[in-house]
């Protein structure tokens, strides 16, 4: 959560000082940028021109992401960092009243409106649907629209994208006195997308999606599991938490979570969730 | 059964949402807007544009900022070029930082980001004569005065850089309401009119 405000102070700080860093879309200094994988591959479908020095930081980042896995997720999408900040709020309360009263009922979310129904129905069959499979198919949608109306469609909605855009916009307010209706309807874009796609980061979100198939066979920066410390392995007791507080679903012990391991984002919240500190990450 | 339905589900809402946000972004009308150089070619421009703010980050002279939804959906977050800010010395920078190439190189001869045009209704030569001073400042001397006093762009040499309407004094000297009313301003050529507008 840190690493992600100090990324998006980052970003700001260069738009800020005129420096041409960019945003998330395309982060870099003169011509060297690492642009965002799905980016470029909407931009390669919708022109249908191949630029070789693109193809090079695409690779980059798909080499990073099979080392290190899906530390973009963890530690830098600012979409997450928005969630806890502006969504989970309300959540929260009532998760610590599940989790204080039974253990294993916090791995049920907390559902609101019209879109119960769906999730929940998500829910119940989680066991046999993994998660990057629906994730797949709105790459290949994404990808597949950028190519019949010859722009990046998905851009438009990418909710990194409409962070900085916010605050792109607010600064253009404060810098140029500019007011726009965009500082109003991004952000609501924003909390439409994250309030009723609860799972859009595990589910949904192509570029998490793009990213997992690199992330496939990633296996450092893992936790590890402490079985004699864990309460469900030496006191009998059935603890779920650190598989209710992953937003990815993976089961450490067992396995039998809808994410791979594969699919840890490391973001450090099973960890902070266990109540003994079982779990361990390599650096921490 | 019901998580083949989950699936069917997710898959025909995000084709429908993209489909139906793609077709809707194309249809809908959408007005010519003044682009950074090397992004003249509105197609080609927004079949690669991002939106990362790369090119309006590192314009020295402030001249690149945003277009909003109110523009059109396709074009929110696009740079556009506001020459009330500042004006365009065609120094490349745009296009260096450009990762997908939506800004292509281009020539510094001939490219044209807009065309001048002199606004009849609140220009100050027109009203009351005299005024001289988008001709003084035009680095290419594009603009001359005909027999009234009256400004006139020559299309040929104008291309768009935008230092006329940057320091038109008609906002200043004759209090219109709004903050970017000028009496000369940086037109889009349209891709047809090019040259002989």
């Amino acid at each position: 959560m840190t690493t992600m405000a100090v990324v998006a102070i980052t970003i700001m700080i260069g738009a800020v000082r005129s420096t041409g860093t960019g945003s998330l879309s395309a982060f870099g200094v003169d011509n060297i940028s690492a642009i965002c994988p799905l980016g470029y591959l909407e931009t390669l479908l919708a022109s249908r021109e191949f630029i070789p020095h693109l193809l090079i930081s695409f690779l980059v980042i798909a080499g990073l992401t099979t080392l290190l896995g899906r530390v973009f997720c963890g530690w830098i999408c600012p979409v997450p960092l928005v969630r806890k900040v502006l969504i989970n709020k309300v959540d929260e309360g009532q998760k610590t009243f599940t989790n204080s009263t039974t253990n294993d009922d916090s791995a049920q979310p907390i559902l609101e409106d019209g879109e119960a129904a769906k999730a929940s129905c998500s829910q119940e069959n989680s066991s046999t649907e993994k998660n990057s499979s629906s994730g797949l198919v709105i790459l290949g949608v994404t990808l597949g629209s950028s190519a019949i109306f010859g722009f990046p469609v998905f851009c438009l909605i990418c909710p990194i994208g409409l962070v900085f855009a916010t605050l792109f916009a607010l600064l253009r307010l404060l810098h140029f006195n500019e007011p726009s209706f965009d500082l109003i309807i991004f952000p609501v874009m924003i909390i439409v997308e994250l309030v009723l796609l609860k799972k859009w980061c595990s589910k949904l979100c192509p570029v998490g999606a793009l990213l997992s198939i690199f992330s496939r066979f990633n296996r450092t920066l893992v936790p590890t599991v402490d079985r004699s410390r864990c309460l469900e392995e030496g006191h009998d007791t059935k603890c779920q938490r650190c598989r209710s507080a992953c937003s990815f679903d993976v089961d450490l012990k067992n396995g039998k979570g809808t994410g791979g391991i594969s699919d840890c984002t490391k973001c450090r919240e099973c960890a902070d969730n266990c109540p003994v500190q079982a779990i361990r990450f390599p650096w921490r | 059964m019901s998580s083949r339905r989950t699936f069917l589900k997710i898959t025909v809402g995000a084709f429908s949402l993209l489909l139906g946000l793609g077709g809707a972004a194309k249809i809908l009308p959408r007005k010519a807007l003044l682009r950074p150089p090397g992004g003249q070619d509105e197609a080609a421009f927004i079949s690669r544009c991002l939106r990362c703010d790369r090119c309006r980050s590192v314009c020295p002279t402030s001249v690149i900022g945003l277009a909003n939804l109110s523009d059109s959906i396709l074009d929110a977050r696009t740079p556009v070029m506001k020459f009330h800010l500042g004006y365009c010395n065609f120094c490349n920078k745009c296009v260096e930082v450009c990762p997908t190439q939506a800004l292509k190189p281009f020539d510094s001869k001939t490219v044209k980001i807009g065309l001048a045009t002199v606004q009849k209704d609140t220009c100050i030569a027109w009203d009351s004569r005299g005024c001289m001073v988008c001709m003084n400042e035009c680095p290419y001397q594009a603009i001359t005065l005909d027999g009234q006093g009256h400004p006139v762009v020559d299309s040929h040499k104008c291309n768009g850089c935008g230092l006329c309407e940057k320091v038109c004094p008609a906002l200043v000297m004759r209090s219109y309401i709004g903050g970017n009313v000028r009496g000369i301003v940086v037109t889009p050529i349209s891709r047809r009119g090019e040259g002989n507008v």
